[in-house]
């Protein structure tokens, strides 16, 4: 599992202990194997999964606007509170899915978030930003990104593995959902970063300058 | 021919358009009675087999993914430490014990999950690539507990298998004495009839968890006559740590697994009651063997794992580390080394699955477990001393 997304897990699972929330959802759009991504969150403690099956080239080309419909449809038909997703997926860093959600269902966002508290039908976030931390309030139903320091995950212990196993997986299609995955992107090519090249010792400042001057990085 | 299979014959020829003679009549007979045996309950009688699978199930896929994250966070980032120190891995225990790693074959009327010995070696395994030690500080209560899974009574059970399920407890098996360890008919700890209780007096060594433990399983002959065989003259007992006349020794020092607690035990007229007998006196010696058979396969196990590591961290070095301008994973003396520790590795580990899969599969494990055992052991000793000469310094460390 994605490991902001364990962390986002691990939240529900949280807000589900302090009676915060009722019953949580887990949502895996992919191949076959997503299957197993949705059982570790049944076994910390999820109440059920739903796969959204997406597989061969359709997956390559799946991008998080597509996830972001598929959710932000989820979230309407499961009639959800909260959306908590991890900020980003370690594969593609493109932290879009939970913005995106929040627009298209028109929910206020609360993204990286390192702390998470209920007040008066409000959720008070406390954001990780790059000046710092940020304390917004947002109302229900909202989306929430998990960030590093929410918390840390529990183990699905051995037991909750074995329970797990009884709980419901339902498995839709984006086509159910009316969701169009046709792809929006197409891979030109893939390379490897320039090999580096070796560098030069050079004995003092005067030269460095000369260096310089010759590979037209300084006028 | 019985009644009902004299029926099943006729209706099975009429199926199979078959003419009704001796041959047929007999194809049929036969094929009755193999139908009979796989209802049978006889203990020695194999359940019927769906055939041969190589692929892990998604549960067992679970159970090797939580052991495999365990060790990566908990065990590798302190093995280290607890090897120097030798101190007793209580709060890796203790860990281990709420993630639900441990105690897995307890039956579910006491609590427990009741896994097989299959997944118990999968979580062996992983457990020793952290450390062997803390693995067999683990494993060294799975082995105590068998004779009671496998020969206590229910209250015997309840008590003393339910007790490990409310708390991190730990047991030990006591069978080995100064004099006797492969000669178990060698055991020489008595155990006296006096009145309900039974006196046990002896000497135990090379304990694990001796000093740790919260009851132990102790094999003593109740019968004293010389001419007795052994599969009659032996006892097992449960026996409380706390029971009055019970010292255990000082720890041993061992040479690897050096935080696992070793120890000898003295048992001065140790009061044990009638309750805590095991199936029934004369019984000890055919529950101690059959505890072997069940935890033969995660020593293997272990032993893979230890192996396993030895490799990753050759491997891991031999790529980092150069001579002669490349690394020396591009040396073909340390090439093959490397490609013979994999061959090692692989086949023990399907020499110790298939052990485990018998036993689980109620088909008698002996033969298998005892390879499993003497081949992971020995490809684990041989994968260290080859990981050690690719490494040179750096790899004694890490192992």
């Amino acid at each position: 599992m994605n490991p902001f997304d364990e962390i986002a897990v691990e939240e529900a699972v949280r807000l589900k202990e302090k009676k915060i929330a009722q019953e949580i959802v887990a949502v895996s759009c992919g191949p076959a194997q997503s299957q197993e991504t949705l059982r570790t969150a049944l076994a910390m403690g999820v109440d059920r999964g739903i796969h959204v099956e997406v597989s061969g080239p359709e997956y390559d080309t799946l991008q998080p606007i597509h996830v972001s419909k598929i959710l932000a449809k989820l979230a309407q038909d499961e009639k959800a509170d909260i959306v908590i997703v991890g900020k980003q997926a370690i594969d593609d860093d493109s932290n879009q899915t939970a913005q995106m959600t929040a627009a298209l269902l028109d929910w206020p966002q609360a993204t990286f978030a390192s702390k998470i508290e209920k007040q008066n039908g409000e959720l008070q976030v406390t954001r990780e930003i790059d000046g710092g931390l940020e304390t917004i309030k947002v109302k229900l139903p909202a989306v929430v990104s998990a960030d590093l320091r929410l918390n840390e995950p529990r183990y699905a212990t051995l037991p909750n593995i074995m329970k797990a196993k009884k709980k419901p997986i339902k498995k839709v299609s984006p086509k159910d959902l009316g969701v169009d995955t046709a792809a929006r992107i197409e891979v030109l090519s893939v390379e490897d970063p320039p090999t580096r090249q070796a560098g030069v010792i050079l004995p003092d400042v005067d030269q460095l300058i000369v260096k310089l001057k010759e590979g037209g990085h300084v006028q | 021919m019985g009644r009902v299979a004299q029926v099943f014959v006729k209706s099975l020829l009429k199926e199979r358009r078959m003419v009704y003679c001796s041959t047929t009549v007999e194809l049929a007979r036969q094929s009755f009675c193999r139908g009979l045996r796989a209802f049978s309950t006889a203990a020695t009688e194999a359940k019927p087999s769906s055939g041969v699978c190589f692929e892990l199930s998604e549960e067992q896929k679970e159970v090797q993914e939580l052991a495999r994250k365990f060790t990566r966070d908990e065990i590798i980032p302190k093995a280290a430490e607890y090897d120097r120190t030798m101190e007793y891995p209580w709060d890796i225990v203790k860990k281990a014990w709420a993630v639900g790693l441990t105690n897995t074959h307890i039956p579910k009327h006491c609590g427990g999950v009741e896994m097989g010995v299959f997944e118990g070696c999968l979580i062996a395994e992983e457990l020793a690539y952290g450390c062997s030690g803390i693995k067999t500080a683990i494993e060294g209560s799975g082995l105590g507990q068998t004779p009671v899974i496998i020969a206590g009574n229910k209250e015997q059970q309840k008590k003393y298998l339910g007790r490990l399920i409310e708390e991190p407890l730990v047991t030990a098996y006591c069978v080995t004495e100064p004099g006797a360890g492969s000669d178990v008919n060698g055991v020489k700890t008595r155990a006296e009839k006096k009145g309900d209780d039974y006196i046990l007096n002896g000497q135990k060594m090379w304990i694990t968890n001796g000093g740790v433990a919260n009851w132990y399983f102790v094999l003593a002959r109740t019968n004293p006559d010389p001419k007795c065989p052994a599969n009659k003259a032996f006892s097992g007992f449960i026996v409380d740590r706390d029971t009055p006349g019970i010292t255990p020794g000082r720890k041993e020092i061992n040479m690897g697994q050096r935080c696992s607690d070793t120890r000898g035990i003295t048992f001065e007229d140790v009061r044990v009651p009638k309750a805590n007998l095991l199936l029934g006196e004369g019984a000890g010696f055919k529950i101690a063997m059959g505890a072997f058979d069940k935890t033969r396969p995660p020593v293997a196990s272990g032993a893979t794992g230890v192996a396993r590591r030895a490799l990753d961290e050759a491997t891991k070095y031999s790529l980092e580390r150069k001579t002669f301008g490349v690394p020396i994973a591009n040396h073909q003396a340390v090439a093959f080394m490397l490609a013979d520790m994999a061959i090692s590795i692989e086949t023990a580990r399907l020499a110790y699955m298939m052990a485990a899969w018998q036993t689980d599969n109620g088909i008698r494990n002996s033969y298998f477990s005892s390879i499993a055992k003497a081949h992971a052991a020995d490809i684990a000793n041989k994968c260290v001393s080859d990981a050690v000469q690719v490494g040179k310094c750096n790899t004694t460390q890490a192992l």
